[in-house]
């Protein structure tokens, strides 16, 4: 009983502390807002002035909420995909799904230079680039998949997804070698995709296609507990293995792609994060676990992104630089205390 | 005492002027007794990054800046047949008669010389926009080199050109160190690296250096000179100094013209109030969507929109372009409107051979009632 009270009182903690955080992201940027003019610009009250307003109410607050969604995402899908993969390396950056993902855009915005015109009309929404994205992710990621039941092994399965990413990247600058200067520059200006350039109504989109997705996943929540002990356990309680596999994957592409679609290829959250949240908590109960990961990486996620803004400079870092110095040294620390790893 | 100085000052400013623009040629018909008849100075006025000396019978073209940050000057002995110069460096024989060029900025100074046949290779022709230069292309002789910035070393060597005009960030092209191995000698043209318009303009004289046509180039070289300042002048006759913004954002980051940059230089001489003018170097500046709102939201002008050439495409980019009054007035303008056959930007092509036609463009868009009959050419509103 202890130990769940514990855990009750870190998830309360992220979750104060995310809140904190969303508060100090939107206070602080490169200009100087006072902390009263922001709090005014918030309540609707009058600003000194109108760019101050506009900063706070349509750049500053979205962005911190695409962080939170971006956030959360990639942490729940790395969540999953280590329990799915039963490897403490999986998460959808170093297994290539974000590749996978990008892959699925230039298909979508070169190839239709390459192949014809017919596919560019469609190829401008948000909802296109996103399905696009999906269907990369999905792609990727039941390769990877299929390609882990063979092998075992932790170091293998993580070749595996640096060899698809390898992939993609490969076959995304043939693409773009064949076609035309015009849809190569939307591609590029596509992915380098940002937190910061979504307006409250594609927001909405991103925010509607990331229900979607969780709705997706509410009924393997619990199966997932017996998945961590294993396929032949889980179907031995009687859990209807491929029903869930397939929901989860799905969950997790639809997670990874719409990100990537919104916000472009974001290192390292999806590995971290849960981890991370892991380490604080001590149960593997995905009840328990699942929120607490999106909380965490909604965490990071937000300081990450306050962090790049480089508060009071005109200048900003670029995010991916960030959340990689988070990332990276937790994955060669996971590689060296492999043996001791808790899934 | 003072008073005689300053005379001596204004004479021997005088005499530097009348020398001034004097080309190698002009010179070379002269008697001349010392090895080095005249210093580079009187040669090249507005550009930093190279020089011209001229000797008895050879010249040296000195490029001090071939790539950003490079730390040796390049030299180049220019010779006309088999001239012993005692200097041990590289060797060109002059005028050069087979050339592949890799910038489209090389095409148009080429031209001017009347020397595009001379040019037999380049690097990803679709981007060559000058019919003179295209006929020359759809007639077989010109041969297209290698897509991208990777060029291919094997057909370069077959077409053995008598040199290659370079351009890039550095000197690391691979393909730089076979084709030297194979006796071809590579020249780097670090024109887009001048801070000045005219500065740029005036690496005409780099092409006539090597194409033996320095007197040419000189007098192309007047004329550009002399229209440019002229534009000048009408600008400064303005009332009024319109306040200016630039760039779009790219990953979060805004990418504008530094204070001591090419364009930046452009928007002062076109007598207006770049917003940023103050900041330091001559590259860009990487800015945060937020204080560039601060700075520029009642800017008066927006003019370079990066790739995008309609409104509606930078509104679906980013919504936050609508926040700026030039949006909201509907004076954004951008360089990138006019393209060649081959989908090439003529501005990126044509613009350092033509300064004054850019400077006129500004200074029409921004100050209309100076130039009432004039009709911009490169810079154009977005639609």
């Amino acid at each position: 009983m202890r130990t769940s009270g514990n855990n009750k009182l870190v998830i309360t903690l992220i979750f104060l502390a995310l809140a904190l955080m969303f508060l100090v992201n939107v206070s602080l940027g490169s200009v100087n807002i006072p902390l009263g003019e922001i709090m005014n610009a918030i309540l609707g009250g009058e600003s000194e002035k109108e760019t101050w307003k506009y900063i706070v109410l349509n750049y500053r607050l979205p962005k911190a909420v695409t962080a939170i969604l971006v956030g959360s995402g990639l942490s729940v899908s790395g969540l999953l995909m280590q329990t799915l993969f039963r490897n403490p390396l999986a998460g959808p950056y170093v297994l290539g799904i974000s590749s996978g993902a990008s892959l699925g855009v230039a298909l979508l915005l070169l190839g239709s230079s390459v192949a014809g015109g017919s596919l560019l009309l469609l190829s401008t929404s948000h909802m296109m680039v996103s399905i696009a994205a999906s269907l990369g992710a999905f792609g990727v990621l039941t390769a990877v998949m299929l390609v882990s039941r063979q092998l075992k092994n932790t170091m293998s399965i993580l070749i595996v997804g640096l060899m698809f990413s390898s992939l993609s990247a490969a076959v995304i600058s043939v693409l773009a070698y064949f076609s035309s200067a015009e849809s190569l520059q939307r591609y590029t200006f596509w992915g380098f995709g940002s937190l910061g350039n979504l307006t409250w109504s594609e927001l909405l989109v991103f925010g509607i296609l990331f229900l979607i997705a969780l709705l997706l996943l509410l009924p393997s929540i619990k199966p997932l507990n017996s998945l961590l002990l294993g396929e032949n356990y889980a179907k031995s309680v009687g859990m209807e293995m491929k029903r869930t596999r397939n929901l989860i994957l799905l969950s997790t592409s639809l997670f990874t792609g719409v990100i990537t679609a919104f916000s472009g290829p974001i290192a390292f959250i999806g590995l971290a994060a849960p981890h991370l949240t892991k380490l604080m908590l001590n149960t593997s109960d995905h009840r328990v676990v699942l929120p607490a990961a999106a909380l965490f990486g909604a965490l990071i996620m937000l300081i990450s992104d306050t962090i790049a803004q480089m508060p009071g400079s005109e200048y900003t870092l670029p995010i991916n630089a960030i959340t990689t110095l988070f990332g990276a040294p937790i994955v060669i620390w996971l590689l060296l205390r492999k043996r001791r790893m808790v899934l | 005492m003072k008073h005689q100085a300053h005379l001596l000052m204004i004479l021997t400013g005088g005499l530097l002027l009348l020398s001034l623009g004097q080309s190698c040629s002009e010179k070379s018909g002269e008697k001349m007794e010392a090895v080095r008849t005249e210093s580079s100075k009187d040669l090249v006025d507005y550009a930093k990054g190279f020089e011209i000396q001229c000797f008895e019978n050879y010249k040296k073209l000195i490029v001090k800046s071939p790539y950003p940050d490079s730390e040796q000057d390049h030299e180049y002995l220019l010779t006309r047949g088999d001239v012993k110069t005692g200097e041990g460096i590289e060797t060109i024989q002059i005028p050069v008669k087979r050339l592949i060029a890799t910038s489209t900025t090389h095409i148009p100074m080429l031209e001017v010389l009347g020397a595009e046949e001379r040019l037999i290779g380049f690097p990803n022709t679709d981007f060559i926009s000058s019919e003179r230069t295209r006929a020359l292309i759809s007639g077989g002789q010109l041969t297209d080199i290698g897509k991208d910035m990777s060029l291919n070393a094997e057909m370069i060597i077959a077409l053995k050109p008598d040199v290659l005009i370079a351009f890039g960030v550095d000197d690391s092209d691979r393909a730089f160190a076979t084709l030297r191995k194979n006796g071809i000698p590579i020249v780097f043209n670090g024109d887009w690296l001048e801070e000045t318009p005219l500065g740029r303009a005036e690496w005409i004289k780099f092409f006539g250096a090597l194409l033996d046509q320095d007197a040419k180039a000189d007098s192309v070289f007047k004329v550009i000179e002399q229209e440019y300042l002229e534009a000048r002048k009408i600008a400064e006759r303005a009332t009024e100094t319109p306040s200016l913004m630039s760039g779009v954002l790219f990953k979060d980051q805004w990418n504008l013209p530094a204070g001591e940059s090419f364009a930046a230089n452009l928007y002062r001489d076109a007598n207006t109030d770049y917003l940023w003018k103050d900041s330091q170097g001559q590259g860009s500046l990487v800015l945060n969507f937020e204080s560039v709102l601060e700075k520029a939201a009642d800017a008066d002008f927006w003019i370079g929109s990066g790739v995008y050439t309609r409104r509606e495409d930078l509104l679906e980019a980013n919504g936050h372009y609508a926040e700026f009054k030039a949006f909201q007035n509907h004076s954004v303008y951008t360089f990138s409107m006019r393209k060649g056959p081959g989908g090439g930007i003529l501005y990126y092509e044509l613009a350092p051979i033509k300064p004054h036609i850019v400077l006129k463009d500004l200074v029409k868009v921004t100050h209309p009632e100076l130039l009432p009959d004039y009709e911009p050419f490169f810079l154009q509103k977005l639609d």
